[in-house]
C-alpha cells in the first residue's frame, strides 16, 4: 500500500529520507517530505523512523 | 500483556536516556530504556546517508575533556573512542569583511580588542562582562543585545557576540536573555576545547548501548511509551507498546527523555501540580532553525575548521571535515531571525544568497547541497533555549526528566542533556538503593 504524507505533522526533519533503502525520498523547498512513487517499494521502513507520526499507509 | 519489573525504566533514547541508563546500570541498578525509533541516540547519533555520514543533529563534543558526556563516558568505563582533534579546533569569525581567528587563552578579549573602536571601548565591555560573570549575574529581565548596548555602541562588537549568542544558545542575542546568556557564557569558561570524534557521535551512543547491555540492563527499540502509570503522587512506572503488544514495566524510579510536555501527557495532567504546568510552559520553547549538508568536490573551507559569519543575512556556522575517503562535507546551521516563528522555505531562499556569497567558488568546487532539514518542535536544535534551567525533578515523586530541555547551569545540547543525566543519578544514588 503506497505511503501518504500527512502535511500538517511533517515538518521535514528528513530522518526518513536519510533512512530509505531505496533513496525514493526528499525534503521539498515546502520542507515536507515527497515520495518518488517509481522508486517506493513501500517497504514500509519510513513509517518507524517518523518522530511526529507523520507517516502512513494509505 | 507482558510485564517486567526493573529499578529504574528509561523512556526515551537520546543522549540524556542514555547517560542516565549507563550511569545506572553500571552503579548496580537494573534499568530498562524504551526508544519508539528503531534507532538509538535520538539528536546524537548519525546516519549513513548517500557514503556521507550525516548526523541526525549533534556533531562534536561541545566542551572537550570536561563535557558531561566524556566524563560519563569514562566514569562508567565505557570503550575507548577515537578523536580526531583532542587540541583547540580552529574557529573563524567572519564579521566586518574580515576574518578572525579565535584561539587560545584571552581569546575573547582579543576578539573585543579588535572589533571596539577604541581602548576605553574595549575596557568598558571586558569590565562589564567579567563583572556579570564573577560578581552580579543580570535577571532575565532584558535580552543580552539590550543588555550590551549599555557597553558598546559598536555593531561589530555586537556582531561578534551575536555570533557567540547564535551558535551556543541557538536562538539570537536579541531574544536570549541577559541572564541566560550570561549562565551559558560562565559554562563556557568551565568547559575545555570542543573535539570531533573520527567516527562521528555514534560512537558515543553505541559505547553507552554497550555498558547498558553488559551491566544487565535491557533496551527495547520500536517500543513506545503509552502511560506513565502514577498512584498517589508516585510514579509507578510505565506502560508501552511493543509492536501492537501491550507491556508493563513497573519500576521504583521513572525517567522521560520525552521531553517534560511529553512526560506531562504520559502522566496524565491532572497528576501534575498546577505551578509546574505552567513553569513548563513558560520555560519549555526548542531552539529551532535550518540546517544543510553541503557537499563539494573540492574543499570549500579547512577541515576541521569552525566559520561563524555574522556579515551574511543570517548566522550561520559553518563546520568543515572530511570524510575518511578523502570527500569534503560542510555541516551547516543557520538561526532564522526568531527561532521563535520563522518559515522554513524563506529561511532557506536567504540561506542560498548567503551561501553563495560565503563560498564564492562554490559551483567550480562541486557544491552540492545533499540536504536540508528543518529541526522544530519535537525535534529541535535544542529543546528549549540554554540557560534556562526547568528542574529535573517534578511534583510526581520518582519521576524525572532528562535531556536537553531540563538542562542545569549554562550547559547546551547533548553535553547540557548528559549533564541533566548526572543531577538525576547523584539523586537517585543518594535516595534508591539498588534491588
Amino acid at each position: 500500500m503506497p505511503i501518504i504524507v500527512a502535511e500538517s505533522e511533517c515538518f521535514g526533519c528528513a530522518l526518513c529520507v536519510l533512512n530509505c533503502p531505496e533513496d525514493a525520498m526528499e525534503i521539498t523547498s515546502s520542507f515536507i517530505v515527497a515520495i518518488d512513487e517509481d522508486r517506493c517499494t513501500d517497504c514500509g521502513e519510513c513509517l518507524d523512523f517518523c518522530p511526529v507520526d507523520a507517516l502512513a499507509e494509505a | 500483556m507482558e510485564r517486567k519489573t526493573c529499578d529504574c525504566v528509561v523512556i526515551g533514547s537520546g543522549i540524556g536516556g542514555m547517560c542516565a541508563a549507563a550511569k545506572l546500570a553500571y552503579s548496580g541498578y537494573k534499568t530498562i530504556v524504551i526508544e519508539k525509533l528503531p534507532m538509538l541516540g535520538g539528536r546524537f547519533t548519525q546516519i549513513e546517508y548517500k557514503g556521507y555520514q550525516i548526523p541526525t543533529a549533534a556533531w562534536m563534543i561541545l566542551y572537550g575533556k570536561n563535557d558531561p558526556v566524556y566524563l560519563t563516558l569514562n566514569e562508567v568505563q565505557a570503550p575507548e573512542i577515537e578523536t580526531v582533534s583532542t587540541g583547540a579546533i580552529p574557529q573563524i569569525y567572519r564579521l566586518g569583511g574580515k576574518d578572525h581567528k579565535m584561539e587560545g587563552k584571552g581569546a575573547l578579549r582579543d576578539m573585543i580588542s579588535w572589533a571596539s573602536r577604541d581602548k576605553e571601548e574595549e575596557e568598558k565591555v571586558m569590565t562589564a562582562l567579567k563583572r556579570a560573570i564573577l560578581w552580579y549575574e543580570p535577571p532575565d529581565t532584558i535580552t543580552f543585545h539590550d543588555w550590551l548596548l549599555q557597553y558598546t555602541e559598536s555593531k561589530t562588537v555586537r556582531d561578534l557576540f551575536q555570533c557567540l549568542v547564535a551558535a551556543w544558545a541557538g536562538a539570537n542575542s536579541w531574544e536570549v536573555t541577559a541572564g541566560q546568556w550570561f549562565r551559558v557564557l560562565k559554562g563556557m569558561t568551565v568547559g575545555g576545547n570542543p573535539f570531533i570524534l573520527k567516527n562521528g557521535v555514534k560512537d558515543v551512543t553505541d559505547a553507552l548501548e554497550k555498558v547498558i547491555k553488559d551491566n544487565g540492563s535491557e533496551i527495547f527499540t520500536k517500543t513506545r511509551a503509552k502511560k506513565i502509570l502514577i498512584e498517589e503522587g508516585f510514579a509507578k512506572g510505565i506502560a508501552a507498546d511493543v509492536k501492537g503488544e501491550e507491556m508493563e514495566i513497573e519500576a521504583k524510579i521513572v525517567i522521560s527523555n520525552a521531553g517534560p510536555k511529553r512526560t506531562i501527557d504520559l502522566g496524565g495532567q491532572e497528576n501534575f501540580d498546577r505551578a509546574y504546568l505552567k513553569e513548563v510552559e513558560k520555560k519549555v520553547r526548542p531552539a529551532q532553525g535550518v540546517d544543510y549538508m553541503i557537499t563539494s568536490n573540492e574543499p570549500l573551507m579547512g577541515a576541521p575548521t569552525v566559520l561563524f559569519t555574522a556579515d551574511t543575512r543570517r548566522l550561520e556556522c559553518f563546520v568543515g571535515d572530511c570524510t575518511p575517503d578523502g570527500k569534503y562535507i560542510v555541516r551547516t546551521a543557520s538561526v532564522p531571525e526568531s527561532a521563535m516563528q520563522y518559515s522554513p522555505k524563506e529561511e532557506y531562499e536567504v540561506f542560498l544568497q548567503d551561501l553563495k556569497e560565503t563560498f564564492p567558488d562554490f559551483d567550480k568546487c562541486g557544491g552540492k547541497i545533499l540536504v536540508a532539514r528543518n529541526f522544530c518542535g519535537d525535534w529541535p536544535f535544542y529543546g528549549t533555549w540554554p540557560g534556562d534551567c526547568l528542574t529535573q525533578k517534578t511534583p510526581i515523586e520518582n519521576l524525572y526528566n532528562v535531556g536537553d530541555a531540563v538542562i542545569p547551569g549554562g550547559w547546551v545540547g547533548g553535553s547540557g542533556a548528559a549533564a541533566s543525566a548526572a543531577v538525576v543519578v547523584d539523586d537517585i544514588k543518594a535516595r534508591v538503593k539498588p534491588v
